[in-house]
């Protein structure tokens, strides 16, 4: 098994990364894996690494309690970063996971989901690690490198382990995102087709796509996926239509999902407190069918692109 | 989790107040727990062992239910031959509920021109069958002054001792609740009882169960008692109820209740 690595990012916040997050991974959960010949059929395994010290996607996906008793067990990538990336070597990444973390069913079992989550320390974490290198004589760039060259094996493993590999990433660009954007077999960025979020995305693709970087260029043009769309706001008409011309020209910056997700109540409410191991159609309802499902198609589409 | 094997893991993860729980529930979560699915097969394996000793029991419905069989409350003391505040056997509460019922409650449901009639059930009716009796029972027959027939309302309330109430006498509320139109839980238990920390989990399965909560503070300040959760109405037949009227209540009372409806619709 090669799992791929979906990093869902953006540096603006506010535009549905954690929805887009936890409804790929549990739709993905929820299909069959490509398995060989000879192995037993069975569902996708999802693994999510939570980038992000607003902890949501950790608290949607394993829960108040759980989510408390990962952080107090360093399965989260915060604890990641200060002790195993400073040297201390008390867990590699695998060993970070939270493995059947997911409370959602589908055909009568959890689906098969794990999580590294993500602590409200990781920016402290991520700036300790920086100043600890730079006192190594490591300047900026080298030290990147160094993080990027000591993280890769360990993604490399999960790889082996998981189908698909998503990540949460931070608002603005943080190094942990970084390097999970320059990782990932495809980038999602979620943006709301309105004027500042279009500005923000081209500012986004320049810093992380265009501009001279010690770490490796991303392996491709990200692909945007507009979110909380609204048909009827003519804003939000033009922009799309700004952002799909743009995505048909021949030097473009992004390319363009065909399945946009609607602005939907139900959706928010989705990621509250919701009732007790809900199932997967029972969670997402009509938008299941309607969204999630056609979302999933094309990106394993442009996954066997790759 | 600290458990050594998976029946402890089944014990823990159980509402030591006995609330069940589906049996795929409770296999998903011994899945959290584990960080790896649980088969049915060692589900029931580890399950069996527990129901055999008695320290869990199983409902029907959904797939089957399991619970954790609560501790069996203390003896009750000798009764005692004053109204005290703690220590009552639920015989000596049945009086101050049935004054309570027929001055309080009945009075505050608001009917238009109710009349009410309040029974001891406790031990009329046939013996069969689990939780079958309930220990009041209480009839509103009320009607309007012109529009046409009257309506009869019956209400069932299981009384339990203070420290008998627990999620088991909610249960049994709503088993009575199959035969009548409504179905409280009375416990007695006096400001400060020890056994107050019981109450989230008898409100939350009155609150689920759509049984009402009475809380009986002191017997000989009725006026304390407090009704915590309103029963919400059972669709219940009317056959039933009727056929359960007829073997629960004394001729007196059932006649009664056949003039009471006579006059309110004359």
């Amino acid at each position: 098994m090669r799992g791929k690595i979906i990093a869902v990012a953006n540096m603006k916040g506010g535009v549905g990364k954690t929805t887009t997050v936890v409804m790929l991974a549990e739709a993905l959960a929820a299909l069959p894996a490509d398995t060989r010949a000879r192995e037993t059929p069975r569902l996708n395994r999802v693994l999510v690494i939570d980038f992000d010290a607003q902890s949501s996607a950790s608290f949607c996906i394993a829960g108040d309690a759980h989510f408390t008793s990962m952080i107090q067990r360093g399965r989260t990538i915060d604890a990641y970063v200060q002790e195993e990336l400073l040297g201390r070597h008390t867990g590699t990444l695998i060993q970070r996971v939270q493995n059947q973390v997911s409370e959602t069913r589908y055909k009568g079992d959890a689906l098969d989901i794990s999580l590294i989550a993500c602590g409200v320390g990781l920016r402290r974490s991520e700036r300790h690690l920086m100043v600890a290198l730079n006192s190594q004589g490591f300047s900026l760039e080298d030290g990147e490198r160094k993080v990027w060259d000591a993280m890769l094996p360990d993604l490399d493993s999960l790889r082996g382990q998981y189908d698909y590999i998503l990540f949460d990433c931070a608002p603005g660009i943080s190094l942990m995102t970084d390097i999970g954007i320059r990782a990932a077999d495809i980038v999602v960025a979620t943006t709301m087709p309105d004027y500042l979020s279009r500005y923000g995305l081209e500012m986004f693709v320049r810093t992380t796509w265009l501009d001279a970087s010690s770490l490796p260029r991303p392996k491709r043009l990200p692909y945007v996926l507009i979110t909380r769309f609204q048909a009827n706001i003519r804003q939000h008409k033009h922009v799309l239509e700004q952002l799909e011309c743009e995505a048909a020209q021949a030097d473009r910056h992004w390319q363009m999902f065909k399945t946009r997700i609607p602005v939907s109540a139900h959706l928010a409410q989705t990621l509250g407190p919701n009732d007790e191991w809900p199932t997967l159609s029972g969670r997402y309802r009509h938008l299941l069918k309607e969204v999630i499902e056609p979302l999933v198609d094309e990106l394993k589409g442009y996954l066997r692109d790759a | 989790m600290s458990v050594d094997t998976l029946e402890d893991l089944i014990v823990s993860l159980l509402d030591p107040g006995g609330e069940p729980m589906t049996n795929q529930i409770l296999r998903l979560r011994m899945g959290k727990a584990l960080e790896r699915k649980v088969t049915d097969a060692e589900f029931y394996a580890a399950r069996e062992p527990l129901l055999r000793q008695g320290v869990l029991g199983r409902e029907r419905g959904q797939g089957g239910k399991t619970f954790r069989t609560p501790p069996p409350p203390p003896p009750e003391p000798e009764e005692k031959p004053q109204r005290g505040r703690k220590g009552r056997s639920e015989q000596s509460l049945m009086a101050p509920l049935g004054d309570y019922l027929r001055d309080s409650f009945g009075p505050g449901l608001e009917l238009p021109r109710a009349r009410f009639i309040v029974q001891d059930t406790s031990r009329s009716g046939p013996p069969r069958g689990l939780w079958e009796r309930p220990d009041y029972v209480l009839v509103a027959v009320s009607g309007y002054r012109y529009l046409p027939g009257t309506h009869v309302d019956v209400h069932a309330f299981e009384l339990k001792t203070e420290s008998g109430g627990d999620v088991r006498g909610v249960h049994e509320a709503l088993a009575h609740s199959q035969q009548t139109d409504f179905a409280h839980f009375v416990w007695f238990l006096p400001m400060g009882s020890k056994h107050e920390d019981r109450l989230p989990a008898v409100e939350t399965a009155c609150r689920k169960h759509g049984i009402g909560l009475v809380l009986l503070r002191d017997t000989d300040e009725l006026a304390q008692t407090e009704i915590r959760i309103d029963a919400t109405r059972r669709n219940t037949e009317r056959a039933i109820v009727d056929e359960f009227l007829h073997v629960r209540l004394t001729a007196e009372n059932l006649a009664q209740i056949t003039d009471l409806s006579g006059r309110l619709a004359a």
